[in-house]
């Protein structure tokens, strides 16, 4: 380690097709506990069992957007962005296929499926993450973009 | 007991053009470490100000994602789909401006579509979002397609 880059990967070093896989975590109820109370989304879906019980997923569920803050965290556990972040620009298309429910192992795959400049020269990356269950069903997907840091001997016209 | 709550709109009281504001929330310093600890993204943006004070933003910025969850909270407490919410069909976000821990964020919604769905019992409404700090400056704008209960009788 010389210390002098950041453990991140820059723009230049992604190409479209890269694979990455992150760690799984399993949903506790600590996890919909804190979440709604950080959010303030108390649906009863996630926090009254008599209600969740007469619902769709028979129990109470996790936060949509509570799963995609965990794989999230998952991802950027990883490091693969570390200090090369420059904007989190946003996600598109998020679809909830499947319920995550308590018990439930999720981890996350992400596909680089474009890589471009923008127009003011920053490094666009988009990533389709799908998020899976430990019976491999995909739970959620998403495409994600961020804007990460061109390499510092980058050519800055190419 | 059967867990019945109260109701909010169904699909049929909704109407395009139907608009809401929530109330303000102020995002805390704890708000962002409970998030940052929690769901485990330490991403250095958002814990280390000495490495935050050099890039972009000169600070440490409040993680998007926990603009939107609490932007979805202010929401929810409005209780227009209260118990009849069946979750998100879909959702798009741009995030446009970074945040700061002490900012106040309120949230606009404009209802743009309904649509059926394959099941009888539940329809899609479409919301465009807009999520505003209190100088009236967009953090970011959003879809939200949303799953609702259609009247049962």
């Amino acid at each position: 380690m010389d210390g002098k880059r950041p453990v991140g990967k820059y723009f230049e070093e992604w190409n479209v097709g890269d694979i990455y896989e992150t760690n799984g975590h399993t949903i506790t109820k600590a996890d919909i506990v804190t979440f709604a109370g950080l959010s303030g989304d108390y649906n009863p879906l996630h926090t009254n069992l008599l209600f969740a019980k007469n619902s769709v997923f028979g129990e109470r569920v996790a936060h949509g957007f509570l799963v995609i803050a965990i794989t999230s965290g998952l991802i950027n556990q990883m490091r693969l962005f570390e200090g090369t972040t420059e904007a989190y620009l946003g996600l598109a298309e998020a679809k909830f296929t499947q319920g995550v429910l308590v018990g439930d192992t999720i981890r996350c795959i992400g596909t680089v499926v474009e890589k471009r400049l923008t127009s003011k020269g920053g490094g666009l990356v988009k990533f389709q993450i799908n998020t899976v269950n430990q019976k491999n069903e995909i739970c959620q997907t998403r495409t994600s973009s961020i804007l990460i840091k061109r390499a510092p001997t980058a050519n800055q016209d190419s | 007991m059967d867990g019945k709550v109260h109701v909010g709109n169904n699909f049929e009281d909704c109407q395009v053009g139907d608009e809401y504001v929530t109330t303000g929330r102020t995002i805390t310093t704890t708000d962002v470490e409970i998030y940052t600890n929690y769901m485990g993204d330490y991403n250095p943006l958002y814990t280390d100000e000495e490495f935050a004070k050099t890039e972009v933003y000169a600070t440490r910025i409040v993680p998007e994602l926990l603009i939107y969850a609490i932007s979805i909270g202010q929401i929810s407490r409005m209780r227009l789909f209260e118990g009849t919410m069946l979750g998100f069909d879909k959702i798009d976000i741009d995030f446009i401006k970074p945040s700061k821990t002490g900012d106040t964020i309120t949230i606009k919604g404009k209802l743009i579509e309904k649509k059926e769905t394959d099941r009888k019992e539940q329809g899609i409404v479409n919301f465009n979002v807009e999520v505003l700090n209190q100088r009236g400056e967009i953090l970011a704008r959003s879809k939200q397609w949303i799953l609702v209960c259609k009247k049962t009788d």
